[in-house]
């Protein structure tokens, strides 16, 4: 999102789910939009019933890619390389929307030294791609009226995300595909309510709507708005920040709610010796995940179909969720655990329900300021939404007026992963989702179909190495590299290229995330679970 | 309400859009930012073509309800105080600055025709009213582009 917010000044999608369908040409970047966001796929598949062209570009042959009009693998962690590629096609071939850069941008001179200085053969050769599809993906990109970037984590999951999310930012820019319905860059957010989450403050550093903690206005309304004289002025940690905290003593207590980090973040054996450290853990969830076993105190919480409330979605969309049936066991709403334990420390909290809570953020909020639960019947409103009258915002920096003013370019140098493979760990190792199972796999392995689905972990290798080791489908491998080993069977496939390896991330008997980097991007502090190197030996 | 009197009520229509005019010129040359720079100019020109529609208003001698549509109206506007003004501005308080302004400006014709028992003049003042209504609408589109990031 940072990248996104430095060029635009707004870091959310910048269009809407169901105008992909309006689009003539949709890019899919790092994103496995059929396994991982099946309705936003059903939008492309329309889309390209209608004559649009689909254009995948992923180091891994994802399922999406089976119906791409180009599909262009590249190598793990070479975006950038690949983006001023196709930029400096579309600046050659004089393919650049030149009146929307000089009305609505900035910055265009620095990109434009840094793609005309650079050379092609080398740019192709970084990220494995040849000229030719370089070209393929820069004029049909270019040539669209309405043009539109899809991506997910397989951009921001790098030490350079931010980098990576820019330069699709300036490809956008320079060809005019924003601004306008079916065009823009859309993040899909890796979890049906990330985007709420964010809305509500769930960072280190805003309250809702992004208010900056550290801004004199926003602390006095809400310390007004809850009844203290003052709130804390300073930024709080991210989550690889958390970790590093409670190794050196500084952070004695986590309470983690919804969250896995056993077996979702980098460096899994070093979270778990972290975790162990913490003088108190307390783990809210709806199954005992690895996580919360090791916590202290376990607190069962409720799962969607169990709690009223919002979520946010990925198009900033806010829509109800209704209760279906009564929490199981000892289950309880999740603001009512939050409200006993805060009056119990002695700040009282009385919400009577979660519309209760829900107008008092609409309250505080100005750019939810016009949503209520009334409003919400139906399809739900996108945000902004500031007042009563308002009927949300479907598509954002309408017409190049950009929340940031004009547009801005920035000139993006490639730059290679953290870790990169050498001779003692010489294969690229990137992880992703599978259809059946949902990021950690605390529900989908709980459901006795999709687990049965795809009951284990495996790792996808090319055939060619696999004959290079001597190994056929089913075998079991031993995968290491410099955190960690783990043991898994394997899966040949050409869905992956020689030298690059991929495995989910679901599984915790087989988890992967032993391996992966925990280097991060500085900006965004997004560990790079997209890239790493490793070796692999018969086990 | 005789004809001077409608004069005389358009000529003060008039005189603030040239003082609105004035006003964002001044700020325009002051401000440090390019792009708020430009901005306030265009607001600027902006006040100058409402002076202009309200003089051949004049100059046609009757102005038509039908001229001002008022129809769309989000109170964005209404949601926030109105900004200072500081030669270091940020985009989203000059927005709102303009934006207040045209509701300040609605409020007060809105106001003259409530207060006013001539319904030949009311109808001048509602119709200057629907006026402000659009310029206000059209700044509360421009605020929304820019007052509510997703920055973190």
């Amino acid at each position: 999102m940072a990248g996104l917010a430095a060029a635009f000044g707004s870091g959310a999608m910048t269009n809407g789910v169901s105008e992909l369908e309006d689009s003539d040409v949709i890019l899919i970047i790092g994103s496995n939009t059929a396994t991982s966001h099946p309705l936003v796929a059903t939008r492309i598949f329309r889309a390209r019933e209608k004559g649009a062209k689909i254009l995948v570009v992923d180091p891994r042959k994802n399922q999406i890619a089976d119906f791409a009009d180009l599909y262009v693998r590249h190598r793990p962690g070479t975006d950038v390389a690949l983006l001023n590629a196709v930029m400096r096609v579309i600046l050659e071939k004089d393919l650049a929307d030149e009146k929307f850069i000089k009305t609505c941008t900035e910055g265009f001179d620095d990109l434009k030294d840094t793609l005309v200085s650079a050379d092609l053969h080398a740019l192709a050769g970084i990220c494995n791609v040849s000229v030719e599809d370089i070209t393929a993906l820069a004029e049909t990109y270019a040539a669209a009226k309405t043009a539109s970037i899809v991506y997910c984590m397989g951009i921001t999951q790098h030490t350079n995300g931010v980098n990576n999310v820019k330069s699709l930012a300036n490809l956008s820019m320079l060809t005019g595909n924003i601004g306008r319905p079916g065009t823009g860059v859309n993040p899909l957010r890796g979890q049906n309510n990330v985007q709420g989450a964010c809305d509500m403050g769930g960072l280190p550093n805003v309250y809702t709507g992004y208010q900056p903690v550290t801004l004199g206005p926003a602390n006095t309304k809400f310390a007004a708005a809850w009844g203290v004289d003052a709130l804390p002025t300073h930024v709080g940690l991210t989550i690889p920040e958390m970790f590093s905290a409670i190794e050196d003593g500084s952070l004695k207590a986590l309470w983690v709610m919804g969250e896995n980090p056993v077996v979702s973040d980098p460096d899994a054996d070093h979270v778990v010796k972290a975790l162990k450290k913490a003088d108190l853990l307390i783990v809210q969830d709806i199954f005992l995940t690895p996580t919360a076993r090791l916590a202290d105190v376990v607190l069962p919480g409720v799962s969607f179909a169990e709690k009223d409330g919002t979520f946010a979605n990925t198009e900033r969309r806010v829509t109800r969720v209704r209760k279906a049936v009564d929490p199981v066991g000892e289950a309880r709403q999740d603001w009512e655990i939050i409200q006993d334990v805060s009056t119990r420390f002695g700040y009282e909290m009385t919400y009577d329900s979660p519309e209760a809570i829900f107008n008092e953020i609409a309250g505080l909020t100005p750019s939810y300021a016009g949503i209520t639960y009334e409003r919400l019947e139906g399809v739900g409103l996108q945000w902004p939404c500031p007042s009563l009258e308002h009927p949300g915002t479907p598509f954002l920096h309408k017409d190049g007026r950009f929340t940031r003013g004009k547009g801005l370019f920035h000139a993006v140098d490639y730059r290679p992963p953290a870790e990169v493979v050498d001779e003692d760990f010489p294969f690229w190792m990137t992880t992703g989702r599978v259809y059946a199972h949902y990021h950690t796999g605390t529900m989908t392995r709980n459901s006795a179909n999709l687990d049965f689905e795809v009951a284990e972990g495996f790792l996808e290798i090319n055939p060619a190495d696999a004959d290079a080791l001597g190994i056929r489908d089913g075998h079991k491998i031993k995968m290491s590299s410099r955190r960690g080993e783990i043991e898994t069977k394997i899966m040949v496939t050409d869905r992956v290229e020689k030298g690059v390896v991929f495995m989910p991330f679901h599984f915790e008997e087989a988890n992967v995330n032993k391996l992966t980097n925990p280097a991060f991007d500085p900006v965004a502090k997004i560990p790079e679970l997209k890239v790493c190197a490793v070796k692999l030996e018969k086990a | 309400m005789d004809a001077e009197q409608y004069k005389e009520v358009i000529k003060q229509a008039i005189d603030g859009e040239i003082e609105a005019k004035e006003f964002y010129l001044e700020i325009s040359q002051r401000i440090k930012d390019d792009y708020l720079k430009e901005l306030f100019q265009g607001f600027s020109k902006e006040e100058a073509n409402h002076e202009k529609i309200l003089t051949a208003l004049l100059e046609k001698g009757r102005i038509k309800a039908s001229v001002f549509s008022g129809a769309k109206e989000y109170k964005i506007s209404e949601t926030i105080d109105m900004p200072k003004v500081t030669d270091d501005m940020d985009l989203k308080s000059a927005i709102g600055l303009a934006m207040k302004n045209e509701e300040i400006a609605m409020k007060k014709y809105q106001g003259l025709a409530d207060d006013c028992d001539d319904p030949d003049l009311k109808s001048v003042f509602t119709s200057l009213a629907s006026m402000e209504k659009d310029h206000k609408f059209k700044m509360e589109s421009a605020f929304l582009d820019v007052a509510y990031p997703e920055v973190w």
